[in-house]
């Protein structure tokens, strides 16, 4: 992947920059894509597959699968194909751009596949 | 179904610590630069959907309606155009009633025509609407005077492909009707409608591809005691099972007729008898 | 209130952890130090007050506090253990326990979300303050209301709060479902089970079609004899060929579906006799009456002046700000957000959304481009689930369904579909329970 330059923000939010900063391969944009930044993006997949990618069973886990993999997948949904078990995948995955997928496919595999620290859960 | 109740929208707004959000701001702005552009009548007449549909302003042939007096209610939004609760009401008697959809595939939803005093001008009914739009009601008083409101309605699922589930053939025509038998004298009371039919909108295709014939039923009509009441004249955007809830007073007993016809010709008849206190 | 002292790392795990670090100097090429450092000093210490503690609310204040520690968040919610709406119809149907269906606040507090059991009374939007039950007022910043829905005990003749004690409408989960499940128990194999369902729109779309489908299930194990009719304000209804599919395959005849043009329509309740009289005057006679009744937004939307006419929110679709009051957003059943449903996932997918757009405008920004999606689980039988999906974004300056994304369940699919949907949806509720309060089931 060829890293594309930072898009200039204007004053905002550090964390928020950041996240539209790691967008930055997606922010190039192409007529179908949104900037939805990618933790946003991310976040509706959370509602199945947990907030940190960590999915319950039969609920596929998909932090920290590889990226090539989870590409290779959600694109399939994407067009229509409806691999393994899934059901709902490919009506959802219909929904977003090639771009988006990319990204979402980026953003699970950079997750930690077991909690990395228990920060949340320990007070 | 329940109607909006304009007094809630009263009390929300007129709290003393309501805010003007910006946006209503930007409006009011715009609102007054327009009329700063085109001058007071011009943005009027621009705001009068009636005078911008082709089938209203042809009846309205000229003539300057009056904004007050005939009201509509309509959901803001409805999730389900296929069948969208209306009711269109006047304050003053009318001979006639017109309701039109602006961006359906045809503009005409109804005609109700007021015969008797002892129909009075209010009448509920279920439409299909295309998509978002402004539905308009036009009246026409036995002067000759018109009365002209519009509602605008945001549908989140289009509405005019019949439903799957439509009732068999041999079901169709079966009127159902609510009318109370015994009453006082003048006594206001509700008339509801309906009648199980399709309403086929000739836009429709079927599984092989090929478009379904359109078949309405067309007319409806109330008689008491051999007096004719209410007509009614039902165009493709009346709901499936076309469906009317009215008010009237009867002031003479005797029979009750509704008669619904299909455009082909097919009838269907109910009687019933109305004894009066 | 304790507050536990959330760290830079934390926020970054929020980005994603060491990997976004990297992917954040990878695609931006900016070290993950340039964006460290104080953290959001724009909206450091702002506040915001969240009120309700369900579906909507509870994800927005954690996503909010995932994303911007520096936040003092507060979220309103008089209950100390949520029960969640979505699955009691499997409790009814014999398939969960209830306690199953509870929810702490224990997470949210660990977060640093401050989390106070009391209830809203009233919103002061010039002031920017909330007041308390106990009197007390609450400043805030920004305001997110997701306050789900109230019943409208004036809209259903005879359906008022005493009618309530004898046909319960269990549309809110707690006494209602536990009246409605011992009036199931105690019915004679033979009876009739009527529900009653209203006019769009209403809380949970599918939910009184998974409600029978459930009671039949629990009919078929106990009292096999019983009926059960659905008495419809609608014509149409949400995956309504695959629940009738399900119905017929699982229950044979047992569930019988009277439509608005059927004179489906209940226009008066006689709760003493369990009697209900629809539009063209029919009555019918059950042994155990459930009512769901029309609703509107919880009380507290009408108090802070943002709902309209219809009793509703209308919103700013990029944000879910209100159109009508500043600095309150508004999520969840409440909102007029059709053609998104009234569910708890849609709830959820706008409580992150607004999360976003909350720390943007604190910080001066635009509201990020917003992206929903939903999906709706019906269980109809132990092995048996469906589903009805969505992709939402704004198009044209409305919430629209992404053409050619969403949809239902195939008809017609094979048993090892429909037992999958089902397996699916439990899992789903373990993963959206941890993404809405941080707790595992
Ligand atoms: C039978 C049934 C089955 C369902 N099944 C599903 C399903 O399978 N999947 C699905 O996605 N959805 C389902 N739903 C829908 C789901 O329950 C709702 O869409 C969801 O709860 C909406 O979230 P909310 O945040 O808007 O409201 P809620 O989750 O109801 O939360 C509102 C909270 O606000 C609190 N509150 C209200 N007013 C105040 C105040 N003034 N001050 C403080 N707190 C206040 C209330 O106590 C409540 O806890 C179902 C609903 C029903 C009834």
């Amino acid at each position: 992947m060829t890293p594309s330059p930072a898009p200039r923000m204007p004053a905002i939010g550090l964390l928020l920059s950041s996240l539209l900063i790691v967008g930055g391969p997606a922010s190039a944009q192409s007529p179908e894509d949104h900037s939805t930044p990618p933790a946003l993006l991310a976040a509706a997949c959370a509602n199945c597959h947990g907030s940190d990618g960590r999915g319950a069973w039969p609920i596929a886990s998909i932090a920290g699968r590889p990226y090539t993999e989870l590409l290779r997948q959600l694109t399939a949904y994407r067009n229509g194909e409806s691999l393994d078990d899934a059901t709902v995948m490919p009506r959802l995955m219909a929904g977003y751009s090639a771009t988006e997928i990319e990204t979402l496919a980026r953003w699970f595999s950079s997750l930690p596949v077991t909690p990395e620290t228990a920060a949340e859960t320990t007070p | 179904m329940k109607h909006l109740r304009r007094e809630q929208a009263l009390t929300a707004v007129t709290r003393e610590r309501f805010v003007l959000t910006r946006t209503v701001i930007v409006a009011l702005l715009a609102g007054v630069a327009l009329l700063a552009l085109f001058g007071p009548a011009d943005a009027a007449a621009a705001e009068r959907p009636w005078q911008r549909l082709p089938a209203a302003s042809a009846l309205l042939d000229g003539a300057q309606p009056t904004v007050t007096g005939l009201t509509l209610e309509l959901p803001l939004v409805s999730d389900d155009g296929a069948a969208v609760a209306l009711t269109v009401a006047a304050d003053r008697p009318v001979d006639v009633i017109h309701l039109f959809a602006t961006r359906n595939p045809a503009p005409e939803i109804a005609v109700f025509r007021f015969l008797d005093a002892q129909v009075h001008p209010r009448v509920a009914t279920r439409v299909r609407l295309n998509e978002s739009q402004q539905v308009i009601a036009l009246a026409r008083t036995a002067d000759g005077h018109w009365l002209a409101t519009s509602r605008e309605i945001r549908i989140t699922v289009s509405g005019c492909l019949a439903r799957a589930d439509a009732p068999g053939a041999d079901a169709e025509m079966t009127p159902r009707v609510r009318a109370p038998s015994r009453l006082g004298r003048g006594e206001t009371a509700e008339l509801l409608a309906m009648i199980t039919h399709p309403m086929e909108t000739g836009l429709r295709e079927a599984a092989d591809g090929t478009r379904v014939t359109r078949r309405l039923v067309s007319r409806f009509e109330l008689s008491l005691a051999d007096t004719p009441l209410f007509k009614a004249e039902l165009y493709a955007a009346v709901s499936a099972n076309p469906f009317l809830r009215l008010q009237w007073a009867p002031t003479t007993p005797g029979e009750l007729q509704l008669r619904w016809v299909e455009d082909g010709g097919r009838e269907a008849l109910d009687r019933s008898d109305i004894t009066l206190r | 209130m304790t507050r536990t002292p959330i760290d830079r790392r934390q926020a970054l795990r929020w980005l994603g952890g060491a990997g976004a670090a990297s992917l954040l100097a990878a695609c931006g090429g900016r070290a993950p130090e340039a964006s460290a450092g104080t953290g959001n000093t724009a909206s450091r210490g702002a506040r915001v007050v969240v009120i309700g503690g369900g579906f909507g609310g509870a994800t927005a204040a954690r996503y909010l506090k995932r994303l911007d520690p520096g936040l003092h968040v507060t979220l309103l919610e008089p209950a100390e253990r949520f029960y969640t709406c979505p699955f009691t119809n499997l409790y009814l149907g014999g398939l969960r326990e209830f306690e199953s269906l509870g929810h702490d606040y224990q997470q949210l507090r660990r977060l640093g979300v401050n989390v106070v059991h009391a209830l809203a009374e009233d919103v002061d939007p010039v002031g920017h303050s909330v007041t308390l039950a106990g009197g007390e007022r609450l400043p805030y910043d920004r305001l997110i209301l997701s306050p789900g829905i109230d019943i409208r005990w004036d809209a259903l003749e005879g359906y008022d709060r005493a009618a309530a004690e004898l046909a319960p409408h269990a549309w809110k989960a707690g006494a209602q479902t536990h009246r409605l499940k011992r009036q199931l128990e105690a019915m004679e194999d033979g009876g009739t089970f009527v529900l009653v369902a209203p006019a769009n729109p209403f809380r949970c779309p599918p939910g009184p079609y998974e409600r029978v489908s459930q009671i039949a299930h629990y009919f078929k194990t106990h009292k096999p004899r019983s009926k059960i009719l659905l008495l419809d304000a609608k014509d149409a209804f949400s995956k309504q060929g695959l629940f009738m599919d399900g119905w017929r395959e699982l229950y044979g005849d047992m569930i019988e579906w009277v439509g608005l043009s059927g004179d489906g329509r209940v226009v008066r309740v006689d709760a003493d006799r369990l009697e209900v009289e629809t539009e063209f005057g029919t009555l019918h006679r059950a042994d155990v009456l459930n009512v769901v009744p029309p609703q509107r937004a919880g009380f507290i939307a009408e108090r802070a002046g943002v709902t309209d006419a219809s009793g509703w929110v209308p919103v700013n679709p990029r944000d879910f700000s209100s159109a009508q009051v500043e600095d309150v957003y508004v999520i969840g059943d409440a909102t007029e957000a059709a053609p998104m449903p009234k569910s708890g996932f849609c709830a959820n997918a706008q409580g992150k959304v607004v999360a976003f757009a909350a720390a943007a405008s604190l910080a001066g920004d635009p509201a990020p481009e917003p992206v929903w999606a939903n999906t709706c689980y019906s269980v109809i039988g132990p092995d048996y689930g469906i589903t009805v999906a969505g992709v939402y974004r704004v198009i044209d300056g409305q919430i629209a369904e992404v053409p050619g994304s969403g949809g239902v369940s195939p008809r017609g699919a094979d048993a090892g579909f429909r037992r999958r949907e089902a397996r699916y949806a439990a899992a789903w509720y373990q993963a959206i329970c941890e993404d809405t309060w941080g707790t595992v089931v």
